[in-house]
Parts: structure tokens; C-alpha cells; sequence
């Protein structure tokens, strides 16, 4: 049985590498047994891709998928800059 | 009052074409000019590189600049994404520069990926094992690339360093600090001081912040859609300002 840290960063690179999620900048940890996943990524499709990313990394491991689609919506104000 | 909008990876995916066509929609109400700052794929692929073509293709003759980011080169596809952008009327910057009349004012943006290597007094050098000093090398020969196409900032009213590496540590807050080398490099805040431009941009620090300064003071902004949680930022910029004193300022600089 190897440290679950070493489980854990092999989640993340499958996460960077998979085609299905493609995103190295997404953060895991493991909490009270579950492979909590946190970070934004640009589409629903991809969030969902996650939760079968991590399941096939680390079969039988509860997944907490609390990953955010990047917001789209118009600009709520301007800076200006001196 | 020149409006820039700005946003950095963007990711696009062929599995959000209408939400890209929202996102931009409305740029041409808040901005006259849209810059990219890299990763305008999620996959570096060409289907990908359409549906962002696409959706920019209906801003019309709105100037848009843009440099490719890391996820822009995951295929070994770039050339072929930044041709798509290119045919969509996007300037795509590699150590290069665009100059835009806006409102009666000169506009320059320069731009470059830009890359890894760190921050000053901790820099990556390249000694040893060739592959240290390729990733080292890489990060000085774009520069050395930039700083060569920076030279009509001068006769600029506004001026603007496009990258998608950061350029100082202090946008990168928020991310682990073990990373930094791999974010960005400080041979990009050398530049936009040495060549005084008013505001530099950048992404691909998801979790870092959004504002900080070069060491000599020009403002940044990390403009990675995570970080500004919106479609775009807008930035608006005086040509009479900042801008104006540049040609009467004396820069001094060691180098």
C-alpha cells in the first residue's frame, strides 16, 4: 500500500494529460477518504469529464467534484488605469 | 479614454460554441480594442481554434491581439491554431508588435507567450544538463525577440506588454509558491520597465491574483478568466496621461 499522496498526485496528472479534462492548473487533495477536486474549467462538459477522470485514476475513491465554470457574463465595471 | 478589453485562458472547446459567442458578444458595447493573453485552446487543436474563430469573426472589424499560451501547444498543432485566428483578422504576437489608430490615438500593443524561469534572484540559469539550459535558453531568446519589436512603443500614446506568462511573482498569489518558475519570468517586467509601457497583461496563473507592479512601477494585471470571474476585464487608459509624460521622462536604467 503506497502513501496516498502519491495517489493523489497521480490523479492530477491524469487530470493535466486525460483529453477528456486537459487542465493542469486544477488542485486535488484527499479529505477524510474523498478526492476532493477544486479549480475552474471552461465548460460543463469538462467539469462533468472530471468526476470519470478521477474514478478511472482511482477506482472505488468517492469523488467530491467542487470544480467551477469559468463565468462568461459581461463585465460588471471598468478600472481605469493610472 | 482608450477601453482595452482583456481576457487570458479562455480555453476553448468545441463543446462551448454558444457559450463563446456569449461571452464576446457584447465587447464591441464595453471596448474598442479585445486582447487574448494565451491558452485560447483547451487542447491546442484546430477544431478548437474554429469555434474560437468563430465566435471573434462576429466582432467585425474590432482590433483583437492575442499571444498562444501552453495549452495552445499541447497537439505540436500551434501553427495551424494561430493561422485560425489569424483568419478570423486577430494579430497573433510572437515577439512582435501591432499598432492600432483608435480615437485619434496610436495604440501598440506588443506581445510574446513568454515562459518559465522565475524571478529575479531566483531565476532559472542555463548551466548544466542541455535540458536546463533549453528551458532557460527559451525563456531568454524570447525576450531577446521582444525587447527587438519594442522599439515604436516610444512613439506610442498608449502602449501595452500583452504576454501569457507572468511577469511578477506578486500576480501569482495565490498559487503554490513551488510552482512560480514554471508561471512565469521577470525578464518580461525588465522589458515593460525598460521600455515604459502603461500596462501589462497576462494569464495562466489560475489562482493567482489580479493586480501588482513591476519593480518600476508599471501597473500588471493577470487577466486569466479564473481570476477575473467574468467573461472579459476592461481597462480604460488616458492617451493624454501617463502616456503623454512618457516621452518627457528620462529612463534610467541599469542594465
Amino acid at each position: 500500500m503506497g502513501d496516498p499522496r502519491y495517489g493523489q498526485e497521480r490523479i492530477r496528472q491524469a487530470l493535466a494529460t486525460d483529453p477528456r479534462v486537459g487542465e493542469p492548473e486544477l488542485t486535488v487533495d484527499l479529505v477524510a477518504g474523498r478526492v476532493l477536486v477544486t479549480g475552474t474549467v471552461p465548460s460543463e462538459g469538462v467539469r462533468s469529464s472530471i468526476d470519470e477522470v478521477v474514478t478511472e485514476a482511482a477506482p472505488g475513491v468517492p469523488v467530491d467534484n467542487r470544480v467551477t465554470v469559468a463565468s462568461r457574463e459581461e463585465p460588471s465595471g471598468e478600472e481605469t488605469i493610472a | 479614454m482608450i477601453r482595452l478589453a482583456a481576457v487570458g485562458d479562455v480555453h476553448a472547446g468545441t463543446e462551448a460554441r454558444s457559450q463563446l459567442r456569449t461571452q464576446f458578444a457584447s465587447v464591441p458595447h464595453h471596448a474598442d480594442a479585445l486582447l487574448l493573453a494565451g491558452d485560447l485552446t483547451r487542447l491546442g487543436l484546430p477544431e478548437e481554434a474554429r469555434v474560437l474563430a468563430e465566435a471573434l469573426a462576429e466582432l467585425g472589424n474590432l482590433p483583437i491581439a492575442a499571444v498562444l499560451g501552453n495549452h495552445d501547444h499541447q497537439s505540436d498543432r500551434q501553427d495551424e491554431v494561430r493561422a485560425i485566428v489569424e483568419g478570423a483578422g486577430v494579430d497573433v504576437l510572437d515577439g512582435s508588435a501591432v499598432t492600432w489608430e483608435l480615437g485619434g490615438a496610436t495604440i501598440v500593443v506588443a506581445g510574446t507567450k513568454g515562459f518559465g524561469g522565475g524571478f529575479e534572484g531566483t531565476h532559472a540559469t542555463p548551466f548544466g544538463e542541455p535540458e536546463m539550459k533549453a528551458f532557460a535558453e527559451h525563456t531568454r531568446a524570447l525576450a531577446g525577440r521582444l525587447d527587438a519589436c519594442m522599439a515604436t512603443v516610444a512613439e506610442a500614446d498608449v502602449a501595452i506588454l500583452l504576454l501569457h506568462y507572468a511577469p511578477i511573482r506578486e500576480t501569482l498569489t495565490g498559487e503554490p509558491r513551488e510552482i512560480f518558475p514554471f508561471l512565469g519570468s521577470y525578464l518580461f517586467a525588465e522589458l515593460a520597465d525598460r521600455h515604459d509601457v502603461d500596462l501589462v497583461l497576462h494569464g495562466h496563473a489560475h489562482r493567482g491574483s489580479e493586480r501588482g507592479r513591476t519593480p518600476g512601477g508599471i501597473p500588471v494585471r493577470n487577466v486569466a478568466h479564473p481570476v477575473i470571474q467574468q467573461g472579459y476585464a476592461v481597462y480604460t487608459l488616458d492617451p493624454a496621461g501617463r502616456a503623454g509624460a512618457r516621452r518627457d521622462r528620462t529612463i534610467t536604467f541599469a542594465d
